[in-house]
C-alpha cells in the first residue's frame, strides 16, 4: 500500500538562509535542496567575478527535480571581462539591470515559487570562462516538514 | 496550521533629519512593528533630490542572517529638485510617470520577515540634503509559527 503524504505547504515552518558551496574557478555552482520539506524560494544571490577574457556571458538560473525542469530564469544581461556583479533573484521581483550605477542586477522569479526537496538550484552559464569565479551564494528559503496524512 | 491576522497599518515617522550615511550609501532602517513574523505588503515615501544633479535611485533590501536580499528598487533615475513618490507592492508592475515624478515597483511576493530583521532604505548616489520623507509600511502580520 502506498503512502500519501501532505505536501501543503503549512503549518510549522522555517527560515533557512542555505550557503551553498562556491564552486572552482570556472565552474557553475549547485545545490540540492534537502529532501522530506516543501519549499518557497524566497530569493537566490551570487556573485559572479569575470576574468580578463572577453566572453559575453550569459547567465541562466535554473532549477531542476531529477531531470525535469521546474522553472528557469534566462539571461537578461551580457557580462564582460573584468565586472564583478552581484546577482539577486527575487520571487515576483522584477528584472533590473543597475549594472553601471551598482553593479547590481536584480531578476523576477515566479511569484509563488513553490519547490519540493530533491530540487537542484544551479547555474548554466553561457561562455562560462575558465577563469570566471562565482561566490557569495545564498539561498533565502522557508520550508515546511512533509506530513505523512 | 498558519493564520493570518488582518493586515496591520504601521507608520513610520519622517525620516528626513534622521538619515544616516553608511560607507557609500544613506541608510535607514525599519523592522517589523512587533515582535512576530511579518510580510511586508506596500511601501511608499517622498524623495525629494537637492538641486545637485546626480542620478539616484532608491532601493529596498533586507538583512537577514547576516546577508542581503534585495526586495524592491525604483528604476528611473531621480536627478534633482523635484519630490518623487515612491510605492512599492506586492505584484505591481514596474512603472514610472516622470511627467508626475511617480515610480512604482514589485516587492518580494510572500516574504517572510522574521522580528530580528532589518529593511534597509538605500539612496544610490545620495547628496547631501536628499530627503526621505513620509515613509510608511503595511504589513501583514503572522502568529508565529517557526519550528
Amino acid at each position: 500500500m502506498s503512502k500519501r503524504f501532505n505536501r501543503v505547504a503549512q503549518g510549522p515552518f522555517s527560515l533557512d538562509i542555505i550557503d551553498v558551496v562556491t564552486p572552482a574557478a570556472g565552474a557553475e555552482f549547485s545545490h540540492t535542496l534537502e529532501e522530506g520539506y516543501t519549499y518557497f524560494l524566497h530569493s537566490v544571490t551570487f556573485y559572479l567575478q569575470a576574468s580578463v577574457v572577453a566572453n559575453n556571458r550569459l547567465v541562466i538560473l535554473e532549477t531542476y527535480l531529477a531531470d525535469r525542469l521546474l522553472f528557469t530564469k534566462p539571461h537578461v544581461y551580457t557580462q564582460v571581462a573584468n565586472e564583478l556583479l552581484l546577482y539577486n533573484f527575487v520571487a515576483g521581483g522584477t528584472d533590473v539591470d543597475l549594472s553601471a550605477a551598482l553593479q547590481l542586477l536584480t531578476f523576477r522569479l515566479p511569484s509563488t515559487p513553490f519547490i519540493p526537496g530533491g530540487t537542484r538550484v544551479l547555474s548554466n552559464t553561457a561562455l562560462l570562462d575558465v577563469g570566471d569565479q562565482f561566490s557569495g551564494i545564498y539561498l533565502y528559503v522557508q520550508k515546511w516538514p512533509i506530513l505523512e496524512d | 496550521m498558519t493564520h493570518n491576522n488582518p493586515a496591520d497599518w504601521a507608520l513610520f515617522d519622517d525620516v528626513s533629519v534622521d538619515i544616516t550615511l553608511s560607507g557609500a550609501y544613506p541608510i535607514r532602517t525599519f523592522t517589523p512593528p512587533v515582535n512576530r513574523d511579518a510580510e511586508l505588503v506596500h511601501f511608499h515615501c517622498i524623495f525629494s533630490p537637492c538641486a545637485t544633479v546626480a542620478d539616484r535611485y532608491l532601493l529596498l533590501s533586507l538583512n537577514i542572517f547576516s546577508t542581503y536580499q534585495f526586495i524592491a528598487l525604483t528604476t528611473v533615475p531621480m536627478p534633482a529638485t523635484n519630490s518623487w513618490r515612491v510605492f512599492f507592492a506586492q505584484g505591481l508592475e514596474q512603472a514610472s510617470i516622470g511627467s508626475l515624478f511617480y515610480q512604482c515597483g514589485p516587492i518580494a511576493t510572500r516574504l517572510r520577515i522574521p522580528p530580528n530583521a532589518t529593511i534597509f532604505i538605500h539612496v544610490l548616489n545620495y547628496q547631501v540634503g536628499d530627503l526621505v520623507q513620509d515613509v510608511a509600511a503595511r504589513w501583514n502580520l503572522q502568529i508565529k509559527t517557526n519550528m
